[in-house]
């Protein structure tokens, strides 16, 4: 099995060590249940084949729509014609904790804004600071 | 997620009680405090507190006169167990089986219900938070690779950003709901190792899960080599203690 590891094959497929952390994490040791390694290879299978239904259905719906990016909105509606639609509320829910951590990243990033203080005003704040460092620098000599 | 995440782990803990890094540093301690310091130290070393947790256990006949360890802890520990969690468990599989609602629904009673561990005997051990619930998943596929299997589909596109995000918590709860299932079919079925067969067998009750059938389709309906309990093939098991039916002679001492 690991001479496959580096055929483009084995990249198609989730990584198994998550694969096995999970089952671990549904069924604990005190469940008293293990899961074979047929049966995770198996489930493996089935996760893949679930992403690309769930990514294919999503493909048509936002052809349709004559969409060219596969938006969060597609997926929402996929797997409610699939028959999943027990999953959405969590799905969108982890989307928003997404879009809300880029919101408060970009946030961040732009500092000018936080200021509250219109570009001119900062770089007249700006010249002033230049100005009152160049006559420290030729204060201090003398 | 993030709502169960902050009903066990607490945000900040206790530092309300500290004093803010900005606060100027604690004046020096009054001459009494280190006398009030002194009992937890003896108690940390006093070899007293390690015996407690010795004559707790039913293999140790205690040969000093110590007085029954305190009776909080004593009754708590060898509480029939098993009827409990069978119970619990079945309960929690006809959750599954009835309505798949999302995992959050049934993860609270368990999480309160978690029985005390029957080896835990370590009285120092400070307090764990409390146990990973069992279906919550905390581990997270990589959105990269999840979002490399979707546009393997040569038909699929460009890909929001947040969409292999959203995919792979669907594919989570679709994890979830499969491995529940196959682990009730095994527990049906009296195995406690979950098998491919029992896998297969979750699948075909389900007919939502009809696009796995080509998937499913090469696994054999019943475990072949009668592949239950009693095949210790796989490492993953711990040998089971059943089969031998004796004990080992010379390791008595």
């Amino acid at each position: 099995m690991s001479d496959r590891e580096f055929s483009s094959n084995d990249d198609l497929s989730l990584p198994k060590a998550t694969v096995q952390k999970i089952i671990t994490e549904i069924l604990p040791p005190s469940s008293g249940q293990t899961f074979s390694k047929d049966a995770r290879d198996l489930l493996m299978e089935c996760c893949v084949e679930f992403i690309t239904l769930i990514s294919s259905e999503a493909n048509d719906i936002s052809e349709k729509e004559a969409k060219k990016t596969i938006a969060c909105e597609h997926v929402e509606r996929a797997l409610r014609d699939l028959g999943f639609g027990d999953y959405i509320p969590d799905v969108l829910a982890v989307a928003e904790e997404h879009k809300e951590q880029l919101k408060s990243r970009e946030k961040k990033q732009s500092k000018m804004e936080q200021s509250g203080l219109s570009e001119e005003e900062l770089l007249r704040q700006q010249q002033e600071l230049f100005r009152s460092a160049t006559e420290k620098y030729h204060a201090a000599p003398e | 997620m993030t709502d169960q995440d902050h009903s066990y782990r607490p945000q900040s803990p206790d530092f309300s009680t500290f004093q803010s890094p900005i606060s100027p540093p604690p004046p020096p301690p009054p001459p009494v405090a280190p006398l009030h310091h002194l009992p937890p130290l003896y108690q940390f070393g006093n070899p007293l507190a390690h015996r407690a947790s010795y004559d707790a256990s039913p293999f140790f006949s205690p040969q000093y006169q110590q007085p029954p360890a305190p009776p909080t802890r004593v009754p708590q520990h060898y509480l029939p167990l098993d009827p409990d969690m069978a119970r619990r468990s079945s309960r929690i599989a006809q959750a599954a089986e009835v309505a798949p609602l999302p995992p959050a629904k049934y993860v609270d009673p368990v999480v309160e219900e978690e029985p005390p561990e029957e080896e835990v005997v370590e009285e120092e051990e400070p307090p764990k938070p409390a146990p990973p619930a069992p279906v919550e998943v905390k581990t997270k596929f990589p959105v990269a690779r999840i979002k490399r299997i979707m546009q393997a589909d040569e038909d699929v596109g460009k890909v929001a950003q947040v969409t292999p995000i959203a995919v792979s918590k669907a594919l989570e709860l679709f994890m979830i709901s499969l491995v529940t299932k196959a682990a009730k079919e095994a527990k049906d079925r009296n195995s406690k190792r979950v098998t491919a067969s029992h896998l297969k067998q979750a699948v075909v009750k389900d007919e939502v899960l009809d696009f796995l059938a080509d998937i499913i389709a090469k696994v054999p309906d019943q475990p072949a080599g009668r592949k239950h309990d009693d095949d210790g093939s796989d490492q993953n098991d711990q040998p089971k203690r059943k089969r031998g039916g004796r004990r080992p002679k010379d390791d008595s001492d």
